[in-house]
């Protein structure tokens, strides 16, 4: 450094570029030179001020936009045929100088031009030969005849998210992807009749792409997580949401009368469902009862009827491995909350599910029914198989417990207990949607309370989510641990299961987008949908060779 | 945020730049996510004004949607879309420029940020005390104006560093500057930001001395 003018070193000292023997003797040389020490004081203090210059986060609405100036644009590199050309009608409207703008990124990339020009030659050729009006006509063409296959779960909140949005159009302020919609050329649905057409296949549901339009997956998975969690803070989820996220529609009106005395009624908006037939909420039943050691399993599995669950759920019974698989809204219309045996721990954990829905209503009336809700539910997925009571229950309880107490407690016999079992591997957000949804105080039309509850109330894990996914290469298995380590910050855990490995790991709400991305490209099946709201979600992907 | 952090990032990013160039278009959808609010910012302080910027930044990620197969990950991506950024930026001021159109907003100019707070709302937040805040506010918004009134060539390599916290290899990649010539260009642009700011106190403190005696 002796070499240098001690001053152009201020710069490096600063910004930690020095040397460690010559950042020794720049702060020798500033302990002898005052005048040295004072420059650097003021840079600092410069530094400082630019390094405080307001970050302003991108507008509302400017991933939309963003979104859709490139839904008409070819990724690059790839073929045609790889691509779902889902929302080419909109190159026109969004780019209307593609060709100038393509040739000019190249200088803007800072790649030659003729570089550049080499590589999109394609795409500009194929702008300027099918042009606007035929590109978007060959691709409408195209999705008429596409059908895209997506989980169960997804098609499912894709569905309801169509729904709500429909619902939801004359009362409620447009949502930020209204602007995404309101850009496309494609003419929105109108009505409920226009939600798209779910066909069941194997596992996995068919969507009409031409109902979905161009919205990509993803997007309204974004969608339904916002809408909800926007819906739970202004106090207006409604128990349609929660309740199809786990399968089950559930529509209901608020009857004052039966409220408790001090509980404090709520008037909330509940959606009016979509026309029935327009879309069919996924069926799900437990796989299997009772696991090759003795324990009890739930896992969920769709495409079953409720018939069919209904008969394996009689069959337990008998088992004596579960307790009655009375439906909750039957126990909900007699008014016997608690459920009484076989289920006493569930009390106290109801009674703060209960205080939390019905805000403000005093504890014990919450707890001693604080009313119950004319609930219709038009499918019957989980509450077959829960004790209505328990259920919530024993989601509150068996947080805090370990999973071996929670799987020889389940093993002992057929009590609240063994249905914490089935707490511990049901999806539990989708339980809590339906108890709220069906239970007194507040229940359904207290939606507002209902994501106070999930935020309070839920651990992380009952807010988490579940996937299954199939990779074979081990390559590909390594690279998506990175992908999320990369996402969440952190390695996930890895536990060897049968035929793969499970990675468990937490994310916050707003990583959920990127984890989607993630799996996506795996196909995989979602067990347990994220349920709405701010906050951790606990979530567990089974990879699979 | 820790180098590991940084690795990580980056690999998460490489991720999903793999998945959209094998077809994955909710992977670049997830890196608009993770990256927008960074790079509507530097558009924003280049442009000192919200509607230039927003435009700018999202053309931004239409070159990036379109050139990200020559993204070799010779650099991080963050440091690759600010040298797209930048490129774009430069264009579209001088674009502007040609046209006229190169007004900016004042920072006392209350803008509409989005969803955020306003610009002055933010720099109020930084600093507690009322006489404090006021001279932290009148230094920042001196600091900010004597950028914009800075040569692009040191308004942009302080961007880049003393902003965006890039370090000076990553500058040289943006740049495409060696590394001499990137660490003396930021000693000359800090030199030349600096004399600007004193001059202007010099001159304010000149004019309320004459407000003064007058």
């Amino acid at each position: 450094m002796s070499d240098l003018d001690p001053k152009t070193m201020i710069g490096p000292y600063l910004d930690g570029e020095l040397a460690a023997g010559d950042r020794a003797l720049f702060e020798a040389a500033m302990a002898e030179d005052l005048a040295l020490a004072a420059e650097v004081e003021e840079l600092r203090a410069m530094l400082g001020d630019l390094a405080a210059l307001p970050a302003p986060s991108a507008p509302k609405g400017h991933s939309a936009a963003v979104f859709a100036r490139v839904a008409g644009l070819e990724i690059p590199g790839l073929s045609d045929a790889t691509e779902t050309p889902s929302s080419a009608d909109s190159v026109q409207a969004v780019e209307p100088s593609a060709t100038s703008e393509a040739l000019d990124e190249h200088a803007d990339i800072g790649l030659s031009t003729e570089t550049g020009l080499a590589t999109d030659i394609p795409g500009l050729a194929w702008a300027a030969l099918v042009g606007p009006e035929g590109l978007g006509g060959l691709f409408r063409a195209l999705a008429s005849s596409t059908w895209v296959k997506v989980p169960v779960g997804a098609a499912a909140a894709l569905g309801l998210v169509l729904g709500l949005v429909q619902v939801l159009t004359p009362e409620q302020p447009a949502a930020p992807e209204a602007d995404l919609l309101a850009q496309r050329s494609s003419p929105e649905p109108t009505g409920p009749s226009a939600a798209p057409e779910i066909q069941e296949d194997d596992g996995v549901v068919a969507l009409d792409e031409e109902a979905l339009e161009d919205r990509p997956l993803r997007k309204d998975l974004a969608m339904v997580d916002e809408e909800t969690k926007a819906r739970a803070d202004e106090g207006s989820l409604d128990g349609a949401a929660l309740g199809s996220r786990g399968g089950v529609k559930a529509s209901a009106e608020k009857r004052e009368a039966d409220l408790a005395p001090g509980t404090k009624a709520r008037e909330e908006w509940v959606p009016p469902l979509p026309a029935s037939g327009a879309w069919k909420a996924p069926k799900r039943k437990p796989k299997s009862v009772v696991g090759p050691d003795g324990v009890y399993q739930a896992d969920w599995e769709d495409q079953r009827t409720a018939e069919e669950a209904r008969q394996r759920a009689a069959s337990m019974e008998a088992a004596g491995a579960v307790g009655p698989p009375t439906s909750s809204a039957v126990v909900a219309e007699s008014g016997n909350l608690d459920a009484g045996e076989g289920a006493p721990s569930s009390v106290a954990a109801e009674k703060r599910l209960a205080v939390g829905a019905a805000e403000g209503a005093e504890a014990d009336d919450a707890v001693a029914f604080g009313g119950l809700e004319d609930v219709t539910i038009d499918s019957e997925p989980l509450e077959d198989y829960l004790e209505p009571a328990a259920d919530a229950a024993l989601l509150a309880e068996t947080a805090a417990e370990p999973a071996p107490a929670r799987r020889r407690r389940a093993a002992a016999g057929p009590s609240a207990d063994v249905a914490d079992g089935m707490v511990e591997e049901i999806s539990a957000p989708d339980v809590v949607g339906q108890s709220l949804a069906r239970r007194g105080g507040s229940a359904v039309g207290a939606a507002g309370a209902v994501g106070a509850v999930s935020k309070a109330e839920q651990s992380p894990s009952e807010r988490g989510a579940r996937y299954e996914l199939r990779i074979a290469s081990p390559e590909e298995q390594q690279r998506l641990i990175d992908g999320i380590a990369g996402l969440i910050g952190s390695r996930p855990t890895q536990r060897t299961i049968t035929g793969g490995v499970r990675l468990e790991f937490e994310l916050s709400s707003g990583q959920l987008a990127g984890l989607t991305s993630l799996l996506q490209p795996h196909s995989p099946k979602v067990l347990q949908a994220p349920s709405a709201g701010d906050g951790v979600l606990a979530v567990r992907v089974d990879v699979r060779n | 945020m820790s180098s590991d952090e940084e690795a990580l990032q980056e690999r998460a990013d490489a991720a999903l730049i793999r998945m959209f160039l094998g077809g994955d278009r909710a992977a670049f959808e997830a890196l608009v996510m993770r990256h927008q609010d960074r790079l509507y910012a530097f558009c924003f302080r280049y442009f000192r004004s919200q509607e230039p910027a927003e435009e700018a930044a999202q053309e931004v990620w239409v070159k990036i949607f379109r050139s990200l197969d020559r993204f070799r990950g010779e650099s991080k991506f963050s440091t690759w879309m600010f040298q797209v950024a930048l490129n774009h930026c430069r264009n579209r001021s001088a674009w502007e420029g040609r046209r006229g159109k190169g007004k900016h907003d004042s920072l006392d100019a209350e803008r509409d940020l989005g969803e955020g707070p306003g610009l002055k709302m933010q720099l109020a937040d930084e600093q507690p005390g009322a006489d404090e805040q006021l001279e932290v506010d009148e230094r920042r918004r001196i600091l900010h104006e004597e950028m914009a009134q800075l040569d692009p060539i040191w308004m942009e390599i302080l961007l880049l560093r003393d902003v965006e916290g890039m370090s000076y290899d990553e500058i040289g990649f943006a740049l495409d500057l060696a590394a001499g010539t990137v660490k003396s260009r930021i000693y000359r642009a800090r030199e030349e930001l600096r004399t600007r700011i004193r001059r202007r106190l010099l001159g304010e403190a000149r004019r309320l001395g004459e407000a003064i005696s007058v």
